[in-house]
């Protein structure tokens, strides 16, 4: 429908169904219902309330509509606390004061105004109404002032959990739950194994570090839990009893509320407009509302003997009556969209049944005796349902995505980032399955194949469905036939780029069953992942990396920071330069990093200074010697910094690659650091990120970042993130305990140190921590590495300041998965002349004798005896 | 007879004496604070900018450190 291609969603309508009209009273009598309120997505997330109504019409032949905005979106106002004199005339206020002090007794001084502020009874009630005249002071803000008082403390959130009650065997409970609906789990505890277990089925987590791990319960977790056939009395009896304080009355309000929704859906969902529209009844239908009732088996994952008595796990494994009724497939997005906890709230799992499926033809796949699915891959993959898996770089992904198509037996489409995945994907599907040769394709720009039979594989970039502009016959010979095929599986790699715009019409382009996505950074800069949510489906499954580590399936990695002071010169220019930038009136470098670089060209001057600090300089040379010669690593060195990536390369005298690298210099590279041993060391550029195939290294070290991207460093860590060595060398004290380092060199004192610690967040999420290296080089090394002498030092720095504009410039390459590029405008300044091109030259005006201005006369003289001899002949 | 003037020995790492010294330079010329240089890491400045200075040193620091958002 055009509205639905447009990303549009119809609001509904109160009143008179039709609002035109024409030839009333006549047998040509017409009616329609012209006008329509239209709303996109966003729009519908922000304000789900809005209703349209259809109203008299006196004069026209439409009628107005009239759009009425439900809830008012009010902004919080964020006030400091402030005690107020008139409080005083209350009598109880000292008492109050006095109280809450002495209850608080060991927290901070802060704390106690906040104990203070919560033994006051509403003072909406008390003082608003006497001698107080300011009374719309005291109207809105009344519960917001606690939050008020964490100016001094961080966040908004109440730290002060001392009036919970703690049990008297507290020490033998594994987690703390807070009202908030965060809940902290203890690792070293006895209990650890189940409980995380247990966690891991009702909440989302949200940082696992080695000895304590936060989760959070959210909406969308709790309904997982409940999908899964675990009961609200079940979950809150067992947080009960592993938790060490009472359950907090908020957090049991908030179970109960979340997974009350799910049951009493199916007649509430047909009240609303949007879902009730949608319907497709089916014809003849004799029951009272109408839904096709079947039985389906209740699921619960993961051994909870332990936890849950033998009552409540038969009441989640019992048998089920399921009730459905069918919506039609355009509308499927805009039903899910409304059901998101901003709307109405009843998130939705999309499953499908694909062994009931009859309509669609099987492909006969399956996977080969050798693909040994690792537990966690098989935890991951479920009755067929839409989501979104997340495993680290190195974890098999490639497996579980093809269990996934190989479960399901039906027509699979497989979207990657660039052709190189393409050709890897490819070769995955037939290395872990039996599909034969002609049952696989691939559709790039430069390979467009077709599969025989009714069902296979097609495996194509985003890109290439995305494409908007106009293809080559062939092309679009073969997108019609996968726009027009019904896919059973929709495999989606590297999924967090699919909120992109140009990524989410693919979406909306292909019609899929059920919808896979495999990641391992589940993060953007763009907050633009929640998207995800209705796009695709909620987050079936997130690996714990610290466990894989445990496991052996994932390489074991140091990662450290190698802090680098500025020589006295480097710094000297780089305060000068943050000097000026602050007097031009621009804000202070910690601007988001998606507004980095909109101010002029002085920030990537000051990037170039931090990055070209000499003594970075001489601990990465340090680093490579030491790995290469006493260890035989491969390494890999990263720089978005593409002055830089130069000028360490050449003076290094290592291979680099950068977007400019031709294909088969780059093979060539590539070739000789898998093989030889003489290649050990190479350079790469964002590309490296992404769109090569790279093989795999040991160390990997960093020097330079890219405006503090979480994703991008996560990425990076995958490269040497494949476990090598055998199982038993890698335990603690092995001779391969720690067999991958990954190094990020940060030049103390600048924004570094910012940018740095802001990219780290992601892998200390993960658990990994970043030990912090000062001495590097060591103090003795002198003259062996590189710009130890001053005057080497200054030629540096002349050289960095004298640099072009463009040189020391962001490397541009086509696609920026994190949009943060796009994002940027770039402004310098320039002349105007160069803005068309002509900056560079200069045009030079002279008189071709034609026009011969009055009074000047030049001619040649007509001396027939001058003439060359060429033309005496001619002119006689 | 000899010239004395009573002030406060700074000793810090080299890029902070260049912070300092950039301080200095960004100032108008009352306000100027240095009395003499020593070396790359020794400066002597007037008794009474203490506070100033660290301030000034704890302001640039916290531009240049991230905290997580909680």
């Amino acid at each position: 429908m055009a509205i639905g291609d447009c990303g549009l969603v119809d609001l509904g309508m109160i009143g008179y169904q039709f609002t035109w009209e024409r030839g009333r009273d006549t047998e040509n009598w017409v009616e329609k219902r012209l006008d329509r309120g239209l709303a996109n997505h966003s729009w519908l997330a922000n304000l789900p309330n809005d209703k349209v109504w259809n109203l008299e019409s006196l004069m026209s032949d439409h009628s107005p509509i009239f759009l009425e905005l439900g809830k008012q979106y009010r902004v919080k106002r964020v006030r400091k606390f402030r005690f107020e004199n008139v409080w005083l005339r209350e009598k109880d206020c000292k008492e109050i004061v006095v109280n809450g002090w002495n209850k608080g007794c060991e927290t901070i001084l802060t704390g106690k105004i906040e104990t203070c502020d919560k033994g006051r009874p509403s003072k909406k009630i008390k003082f608003s109404k006497e001698e107080h005249n300011r009374a719309s002071v005291a109207g809105d803000d009344d519960s917001h002032l606690t939050e008020d008082l964490d100016d001094d403390l961080r966040g908004g959130k109440k730290r002060d959990f001392s009036d919970l009650e703690l049990k008297p065997d507290h020490a033998n409970r594994p987690l703390w739950a807070c009202a908030d609906g965060r809940i902290f789990l203890e690792t070293l505890s006895p209990l650890y194994k189940q409980a995380y277990d247990f966690l891991i089925a009702i909440a989302e987590p949200v940082s696992r570090p080695e000895s304590m791990h936060e989760y959070n319960l959210t909406p969308h977790s709790l309904y997982a839990a409940v999908s899964v056939g675990l009961e609200t009395e079940t979950i809150i009896s067992v947080l009960n009893k592993l938790s060490k304080t009472k359950l907090p009355k908020e957090m049991i309000n908030f179970i109960h509320s979340s997974t009350a929704n799910y049951g009493k859906v199916l007649k509430r969902l047909l009240k609303d407009d949007v879902i009730g529209r949608a319907r497709i009844s089916s014809k003849g239908t004799h029951g009272s509302d109408g839904f096709t009732i079947d039985k389906s088996a209740g699921e619960i994952e993961g051994a909870h003997d332990e936890l849950l008595n033998k009552a409540e796990l038969a009441a989640a494994a019992e048998e089920k009556e399921t009730h459905s009724f069918e919506i039609d497939p355009a509308q499927v997005e805009n039903v899910k969209q409304r059901c998101l906890p901003n709307a109405l709230n009843y998130p939705m799992l999309e499953e499908y049944d694909f062994r009931n499926d009859t309509v669609n033809p099987d492909l006969e796949v399956e996977l080969k005796p050798h693909a040994q699915p690792r537990p966690y891959q098989e935890k991951s993959l479920s009755r067929g349902r839409s989501g979104i898996i997340v495993l680290p770089c190195g974890a098999g992904k490639s497996l579980v995505g093809v269990s996934a198509a190989c479960r399901i037996r039906k027509s699979c489409l497989c979207l990657a980032t660039n052709a190189v995945s393409v050709d890897q994907w490819a070769f995955q599907f037939k290395l872990w399955s039996t599909i034969k040769e002609e049952q696989i394709c691939r559709f790039t720009s430069d390979t467009k194949e077709r599969f025989h039979g009714s069902a296979g594989v097609v495996v194509t970039t985003y890109n290439m469905i995305a494409f908007s502009g106009k293809r080559s016959e062939e092309a679009e010979k073969i997108f019609e036939e996968i726009r027009n095929r019904e896919w059973g599986l929709l495999l989606m790699d590297e999924v967090h780029v699919v909120p992109a715009d140009m990524f989410r019409k693919v979406i909306g382009l292909t019609k899929s069953h059920c919808k896979l996505g495999l990641t391992a950074t589940l993060v953007r800069e763009d907050k633009r992942i929640t998207d995800l949510n209705f796009l695709i489906g909620p987050k079936l499954y997130e690996a714990n990396w610290l466990d894989l580590v445990k496991g052996g399936f994932i390489a074991n990695v140091q990662c450290a920071e190698v802090w680098c002071p500025m020589t006295k010169e480097f710094f000297a220019e780089y305060l000068k330069k943050e000097n000026s930038k602050k007097k031009q009136g621009y804000l202070a470098l910690n601007v988001p990093s998606n507004m980095m670089g909109l101010y002029d060209d002085n920030v990537d001057r000051l990037i170039a200074l931090y990055v070209m600090n000499p003594n970075k300089f001489r601990a990465c040379e340090f680093l490579i010697r030491f790995h290469e010669q006493q260890r035989g690593d491969k390494i890999i060195v990263f720089a978005d910094n593409l002055f830089a990536l130069t000028e360490y390369a050449m003076k290094l005298r290592k291979p680099m690659i950068y977007g400019a690298t031709s294909h088969p210099e780059r093979t060539k590279i590539l070739e000789a650091f898998k093989t030889s041993r003489d290649v050990n060391t190479i350079f790469l550029s964002k590309v490296g990120d992404n769109s090569i195939d790279i093989p795999e290294a040991n160390v990997i070290i960093q020097i330079s970042s890219h405006a503090g991207s979480r994703r991008q460093e996560a990425q990076r860590l995958g490269r040497i993130l494949r476990a090598k060595g055998k199982p038993q060398d890698r335990v603690a004290g092995g001779k391969e305990e720690y067999n991958a380092f990954f190094y990020s060199l940060v030049s103390t004192d600048t924004q570094e140190m910012y940018y740095s610690t802001k990219r780290q967040q992601f892998l200390i999420d993960q658990g990994y921590s970043f030990k912090v290296i000062t001495s590097l080089p060591p103090p003795n090394s002198g003259p062996e590495l590189s710009y130890y002498h001053l005057d080497d030092q200054i030629a540096l720095l002349r050289k960095v300041l004298s640099a072009g504009d463009d040189a020391i410039g962001l490397e541009q390459l086509e696609e920026d998965a994190d949009d943060i590029a796009l994002q940027k405008a770039r402004r310098s300044a320039k002349s105007m002349s160069a803005m068309s091109g002509a900056s560079g030259m200069v045009y030079m005006e002279y008189s071709t004798g034609q026009k011969k201005i009055h009074g000047q006369t030049k001619s040649k003289p007509k001396d027939p005896a001058k003439r060359h001899r060429l033309f005496k002949q001619r002119l006689g | 007879m000899v010239n004395a003037i009573k002030g406060l020995y700074i000793t810090c790492d080299i890029p902070m004496a260049q912070f300092i010294i950039n301080m200095n330079a960004s100032l108008p010329q009352s306000h100027k604070f240095i009395i003499h240089v020593l070396d790359n890491a020794h400066i002597f400045v007037h008794s009474d900018v203490a506070g100033m200075i660290k301030s000034a040193i704890a302001t640039f620091r916290e531009q240049n450190t991230y905290e997580k958002p909680s």
